[in-house]
């Protein structure tokens, strides 16, 4: 299977996911986001392709059992890792995100919680020994974008010489058992089924390596942000005078979509060609 | 019982004791989407079903007529959505007057130079149709699909320039803000009473399977004639009332806090509880079913006699409910007229055992009988890093109504997009891990 035979046939692998997603209950992706999706899978061909040639094992799923909660409940954690790759006695794990590097560099921290509980988790389970944790980040940046866009294939080369996807995590397992012991006040947390939504400072604040603050990059993505006290605060304290609160939260349908796009994109799919004669 | 134990500010749950559709959660949410879309006119055929569906689209109206009177903001949010579905009857109406003027075929395809002028100038249409006609983004989509010679026909731009912007799921989430039903988000998220969103999320499951399978756009032409009324309401939540589907059941977790379960001795079959009250000490044998007596003789297994068949069945059933308190089980004792109690317990209750194992109520000391304790799960649960870990700790309350609850969400392009390159991804790793075996 030569080089343009594997893009023809991640294209349709694509197509035919999208397809049985949307028929299982999910919703249409609006035309420029579809494609964006497909190409963040062309381009992790393109770049990552050492990586995704000598792929191991993939979609591992890790499981530790026999966990104690601070509160005495047993537990076990689940995680599942994308790719493992061995390579000359080297075994690296990656964990795919569909976000960009720079947001993936803010929050190396978050990224290095969780992938060490994995390696650990891994290790203990292989008898094997981690070499290297690392994530790749899918979303590319938008010179790479502008480089599609005008369909030259020398820039769109150039571009991805510059794009740098890959981020190392550091690899390190003195904090397992403390992110394992915070594993388990949440677990203590939602089992005593404490669930208040997070404090107003916390949606106005902007979330690490994201332009968007937490109310707008998260609460306005939830549906059920109608009816929660938190975000009603917050709307209520950045209305501007005369809206109506009732007018302003209606409105706001900014999702990660503006209502035309919406309509536009799930008429198409909606709509059988019966559907279209009146 | 009930009534009783309600009066006393202590709520029950009572799975299967009426339709889904009965719930009060359901007759409020639906009793809105009548007063928005309209309630189906009643036809002259007859039939239980349809008379009793009838009396429960009533009764939803009924409920939403008090909730719009108590407050005015869902007064107001009613009227501006019959307003706009008025609004977009009105202008696929005008439009559709524009393609006859013009002799054009609603299936001819759409021509932006041609078309666009006559139907955006007609007169009478509103901004929002307007607006949409002329979106840079729909056009955009038009222009692309011209290109790639799959032109859109003049329908599905007449179409989605005259469609509302949201699902019923939508609708739904939007009802949400108005303080009877926040109310039940609330004192979920305080542990109070999880009852009403249970059923919340059952709703928000029967609203998806409504988009999926009819529309997850509401298009003007689908308004029309009462078509979507009749498809919603008559179609779906007709089929729904007919088929009896009872209450949230979550198997795992199967009773919502805060409310005390009424069970059938079946149902409690294999749960215990600290206290149990059996009502009803009675179970009449009326002898070996039609169904026993047939096959009975047909099949040659020792099994048990068919004459002593139903006294074992109702020992049986005795013993479940016998057999699931913890700490203290109480026992209707009916004396009177037609009041039969059925053994084991008219001996139980007349014979010696009475008096060493069985106390009557006014002889009972509350003091006597051990505090409940709240047992752990012994059955370890397992957690994700990710879709219970980190979810939570995003927000808990996000995590409670659609990971908890299971809410179904209304429209997440986030969660597709993820999940569609993820899945292709680990695709292209199989084919070329294929490729290296082969090689």
């Amino acid at each position: 299977m030569n080089d343009q035979e594997i893009e023809a046939k991640i294209r349709s692998m694509f197509e035919e996911n999208y397809e049985l997603m949307r028929l299982g209950g999910g919703r249409a992706l609006s035309a420029d986001v579809k494609n964006a999706a497909l190409y963040q899978v062309l381009l992790y061909w393109r770049k990552m392709r050492e990586v995704a040639e000598t792929v191991t094992d993939t979609e591992v799923t890790l499981n530790l059992p026999e966990q104690i909660t601070p509160e005495g409940r047993k537990y076990g954690i689940e995680g599942v890792v994308d790719i493992i790759h061995e390579n000359n006695n080297r075994t690296v794990m990656y964990d795919i995100k569909t976000h960009d590097a720079d947001y993936v560099r803010a929050n190396t921290k978050e990224y290095e919680k969780q992938l060490n509980v994995y390696a650990y988790i891994w290790q203990g389970l292989r008898g094997q020994q981690l070499d290297q944790t690392a994530i790749i980040a899918m979303s590319y940046p938008n010179s790479v974008r502008d480089a599609i866009a005008a369909n030259d294939d020398k820039l769109i080369i150039k571009e991805l010489e510059n794009w740098h996807p890959l981020i190392d995590i550091p690899f390190s397992q003195e904090s397992v058992q403390e992110t394992i012991r915070q594993f388990g006040e949440v677990v203590d947390a939602i089992e005593s089924r404490e669930f208040i939504p997070p404090p107003v400072d916390k949606l106005t604040t902007l979330l690490p390596g994201k332009k968007n603050t937490f109310a707008v990059q998260i609460c306005r993505n939830c549906d059920a942000r109608f009816s929660c006290s938190a975000y009603r605060n917050y709307a209520r304290l950045s209305a501007s005078k005369g809206d109506s609160p009732l007018k302003r939260f209606l409105e706001d349908f900014g999702s990660d979509l503006d209502p035309e796009d919406w309509r536009v994109s799930n008429l198409e799919v909606t709509l059988s060609p019966e559907d279209l004669e009146i | 019982m009930i009534n009783a134990l309600e009066a006393l500010g202590l709520r029950v749950y009572a799975p299967r004791a009426g339709r889904f559709l009965e719930v009060d959660e359901a007759v409020a949410v639906f009793g809105i989407y009548l007063k928005i879309f309209g309630k189906p006119a009643k036809g002259s055929f007859g039939g239980t079903d349809y008379d009793d569906f009838h009396k429960w689209l009533d009764n939803c109206i009924n409920v939403a007529n008090t909730l719009i009177r108590q407050d005015l903001a869902l007064a107001e949010y009613v009227k501006e959505r019959q307003e706009e579905i008025k609004t977009v009857i009105s202008d696929y109406q005008i439009l559709l007057q524009v393609v006859e003027q013009n002799k054009w075929d609603l299936t001819q395809p759409y021509d932006i130079a041609l078309m666009k002028r006559s139907l955006y100038t007609a007169r009478g249409l509103s901004d929002a149709a307007k607006k949409s006609l002329e979106g840079s983004y729909f056009e955009r989509v038009i222009k692309k699909r011209i290109e790639d010679g799959k032109p859109f026909p003049l329908s599905y731009v007449i179409n989605a320039s005259t469609s509302v912007d949201w699902s019923v799921l939508d609708l739904f989430y939007q009802l949400c803000i108005f303080e009877h039903f926040k109310a039940m988000f609330d004192a979920a998220e305080t542990g109070t009473d999880e009852g009403p969103i249970c059923n919340m999320s059952l709703i928000t499951q029967y609203l998806a399977r409504f988009t999926d399978e009819y529309a997850s756009i509401i298009t003007a032409r689908f308004l029309s004639d009462n078509k979507f009324q009749a498809t919603l309401f008559m179609g779906f939540l007709y089929s729904l009332f007919r088929l009896s589907e009872s209450e949230y059941e979550d198997a795992n977790d199967p009773f919502p806090k805060g409310r005390i379960p009424f069970l059938t001795i079946h149902q409690s079959k294999g749960l215990e509880f600290p206290v149990v009250v059996l009502g009803n000490a009675r179970k009449d044998n009326k002898g070996p079913q039609e169904v026993e007596r047939i096959v009975n003789p047909l099949i040659n297994r020792e099994g048990e006699p068919l004459d002593r068949m139903t006294s074992f069945d109702i020992m049986r059933m005795f013993y479940v409910a016998l057999s699931r308190a913890k700490n203290l089980l109480v026992v209707a004792h009916f004396k009177g007229t037609g009041q039969i109690t059925s053994e084991p317990f008219k001996t139980i209750f007349s014979g010696n055992i009475f008096s060493a194992n069985v106390t009557r109520i006014p002889n009972f000391h509350m003091s006597s009988l051990p505090s409940a304790k709240e047992e752990i799960n012994d059955l370890p649960k397992t957690y994700s890093y990710t879709s219970d870990y980190l979810l939570y700790q995003q927000c808990p309350r996000q995590y409670m109504i659609f990971r908890k609850y299971g809410f179904v969400q209304s429209y997440s392009q986030t969660m597709v997009f993820g999940n569609v390159v993820h899945k292709t991804i680990e695709d292209l790793h199989y084919l070329l891990m294929q490729r290296g075996e082969k090689l």
